[in-house]
């Protein structure tokens, strides 16, 4: 037998689409300006932990040092060469049976969730999504207590109708298994 | 307090219900064992107490002693007293608590199973303690510590009927529509384990040595130059055996030798009692299993509701030829407590311990009667993984005590450098034993190092894919494959990029289109 067990099955017989032919859509455009400023608040507070350790303890000698503030700036400002290149590699394809999402600039990744394990759906919202009116979907299935799939930078309406589009997928799927039997 | 509360040894559906009264004995028991496992570092403190006291050292020792088990007793007859359960309109209800109420409503339809256990000191009363597994993510405890056997079997079957009843209307398998209990006549024995294969699975188990390595690590914090005994015990061997290196480095293996011998003695011990007269036996699509010594287990795992097949071979089972079989239920945790059952994820374990090679391939025949995998070559993983592992994984480790060692003391720690070379074998052991194989609706994946794991799934019990690839991965066409089932992650790395796609894609093939449940 040796290896064709494996080889039969590499010709898919018949429906499911590789996944790679998809096109990913793309997430909302104020997405990277909230990378920025999330990461650039990130940044300032990881500068402002140690300068506090450094004022009780070496009476604020780091501050008077220059590379300090280099340093900080060219953290702070970083984002604004990455974040959009990571807003553009995220983004999501829905089938009539399965949702993907992709992300990662460096490691590549790609998430598939068939809807009919989606156990449920919440929408999350963030202080800093709030104000960029975002939103967060999450999926959750059994396969861990963590989300399986998180789709960010979602304006409201959208989420809320991809929501209401997966649960009823998942629904349906659901019905169709009980009319099959 | 519902007033109509009755004690029976019926099931009297709709009406609250008791423990037996000697469930009393039940939670003295639980009480103690909770305290030995949790709450012994707290008694330092009492310690100092009683080490400081003085001349009515006995007299507060007898208070304090007095003390607790009037406050055991009285723990325990509250909990009794303060737990009831109701069975209506296929729920279960608990009520229980003693300064707290806390109230559990389980739906049947998520009780996963329903496990028995007869401890030593309910037999003489034929009582025993009812655990309920539920596919819910709370994992408070919750056991029915003392109930008649007849009360428990109705109980069971009353879960199960209405089981079954569910199972039709979602339309799974015609196998589980069950109502007659699992260890009825016709039920078909699957595997008796004598004591010698008990033996067996204790010796060759990995759980002595994750013991002694937390034993080793604990000991290693110890600051010995405190205990004038320490001191004392090295002058005892000094003088018994001399200085000289050869007696001591001998003298000190066969102590670790003997120390490795006591563990596996105790082990085997430990696995005789635990498995003793181990039994499983298959009906109507549900496994059924009894174990134990002191206290006899019995559950039953419905076929439907398993994942996967584990086939573990720990490198000490290599030598003895034999394999432990994991049937792997969902991974959520366990409502009915009592350590040992759960893997390290709290997820409830179905243990095959110490069984053939022919004996798992037709278990896993059983379970998936069209999966030939024993007869495939199963495919390795690239060979990058073991350069990859080596420059991004123990490289790191190696370079920073290499260079702030040799700025420190001596350039001579250089050579720490070399850690990676050393590893690099074992990286190259680790890669081989990576595999997979499969025929298009169900997959095989192995891994390993000195032992290893076979995991056989069908592909529609699959929760979700994920495909990652770095960018060297992308230049040489490989990826990794991360395949998540309820509660088992199985993972593929560095597989031919065309192969990870066509598992994804296949698998959701068969996870869309195949309308069995997966639960």
């Amino acid at each position: 037998m040796s290896d064709t067990v494996f080889e039969n099955n590499v010709v898919l017989e018949n429906s499911v689409p590789p996944v790679e032919e998809l096109n990913f859509a793309p997430l909302a455009s104020t997405y990277a300006r909230t990378l920025i400023i999330e990461s650039s608040i990130f940044f300032t507070i990881l500068a402002i932990i140690p300068a506090v350790i450094n004022w009780f303890v070496a009476d604020g000698w780091l501050l008077t040092q220059w590379w300090f503030y280099v340093l900080w700036l060219l953290l702070a400002l970083s984002p604004f060469i990455w974040a959009p290149m990571v807003a553009k590699s995220r983004g999501f394809s829905m089938r009539e049976k399965d949702i993907h999402y992709r992300s990662g600039l460096i490691w590549k990744k790609t998430v598939s969730l068939p809807y009919n394990r989606i156990q449920h759906v919440e929408i999350e919202s963030g202080p800093l999504e709030r104000i960029f009116k975002l939103t967060t979907l999450k999926f959750f299935t059994a396969g861990g207590a963590m989300s399986d799939m998180k789709i960010p930078a979602l304006e409201f309406e959208r989420s809320s109708k991809l929501r209401a589009f997966v649960m009823e997928k998942a629904g349906v799927s659901e019905a169709e298994a009980k009319d099959a039997n | 307090m519902p007033t109509d509360t009755v004690v029976t040894t019926k099931l009297d559906a709709g009406k609250w219900q008791r423990l037996s009264p000697y469930a009393v004995i039940y939670y003295i028991v639980k009480f103690i064992s909770a305290f030995v496992k949790q709450g012994v570092q707290s008694l330092a403190p009492l310690a100092a107490v009683i080490f400081t006291a003085g001349e009515n050292r006995w007299l507060i020792i007898g208070f304090i002693a007095a003390g607790a088990v009037v406050f055991l007793l009285a723990g325990a007859v509250l909990s009794y007293l303060k737990f009831r359960f109701r069975i209506a309109n296929d729920t279960f209800l608990i009520q229980r608590g003693v300064f707290k109420r806390k109230r559990l409503t389980l739906t049947f339809d998520r009780i996963q199973n329903v496990a028995f256990k007869e401890p030593i000191y309910f037999r003489p009363f034929g009582l025993v303690v009812l655990s309920i597994e539920s596919a819910g993510s709370s994992s408070e405890e919750v056991g029915l510590g003392g109930i008649p056997r007849s009360l428990a079997e109705e109980i069971r079957k009353n879960v199960l009927k209405v089981k079954s009843k569910v199972n039709s209307e979602t339309g799974t398998v015609a196998e589980d529509t069950l109502t007659a209990a699992p260890d009825s006549d016709d039920a078909q024995t699957i595997i008796k384990q004598p004591a010698s294969e008990l033996v067996r699975y204790g010796l060759s188990n990995n759980n002595i040595w994750v013991f002694a390595g937390i034993i080793g690590g604990s000991l290693a914090q110890v600051d010995w130059d405190e205990y004038t005994f320490a001191q004392e015990t090295e002058n005892l061997i000094v003088s018994l055996i001399g200085t000289s290196g050869a007696a001591l480095t001998a003298f000190f293996i066969s102590v670790l030798f003997f120390i490795v011998f006591i563990l596996l003695m105790l082990s085997a011990i430990g696995a005789v009692v635990s498995n003793y007269n181990y039994h499983l036996t298959r009906h109507h699509g549900r496994f059924h299993r009894t174990k134990g010594l002191f206290e006899r287990q019995e559950k039953s795992l419905l076929e439907s509701k398993i994942q996967c097949l584990q086939i573990d071979q720990p490198w000490a089972a290599r030598l003895l030829s034999r394999f432990h079989l994991y049937p792997k239920q969902v991974g959520f945790a366990k409502l009915g407590q009592e350590g040992g059952e759960n893997d390290m994820t709290g997820a409830p374990r179905f243990l095959i311990p110490s069984v053939t090679n022919s004996f798992a391939v037709d278990f896993s025949k059983l379970l998936y009667p069209d999966f030939h995998w024993e007869k495939a070559t199963l495919k390795p993983i690239d060979r990058m993984y073991t350069r990859k592992m080596l420059a991004w994984v123990f490289a790191p480790i190696a370079i920073l005590p290499a260079t702030s060692l040799s700025i420190v003391f001596s350039p001579w720690f250089m050579l720490i450098l070399l850690f990676p070379l050393l590893v690099m074998p074992l990286v190259m052991l680790r890669r081989s034993k990576f595999g997979y194989a499969s025929d298009g609706t169900h997959g095989i994946i192995r891994s390993g190092f000195l032992g290893q794991k076979l995991t056989v799934f069908p592909f529609f019990k699959v929760q979700t894919v994920q495909l990652t690839q770095s960018p060297a991965q992308r230049k040489k066409g490989l990826a990794n494959l991360v395949i998540k089932m309820a509660g088992t992650s199985l993972q593929i790395p560095f597989m031919p990029l065309l192969d990870a796609k066509s598992w994804r894609d296949r698998i959701l093939y068969e996870v869309e289109s195949n309308n069995s449940s997966w639960m």
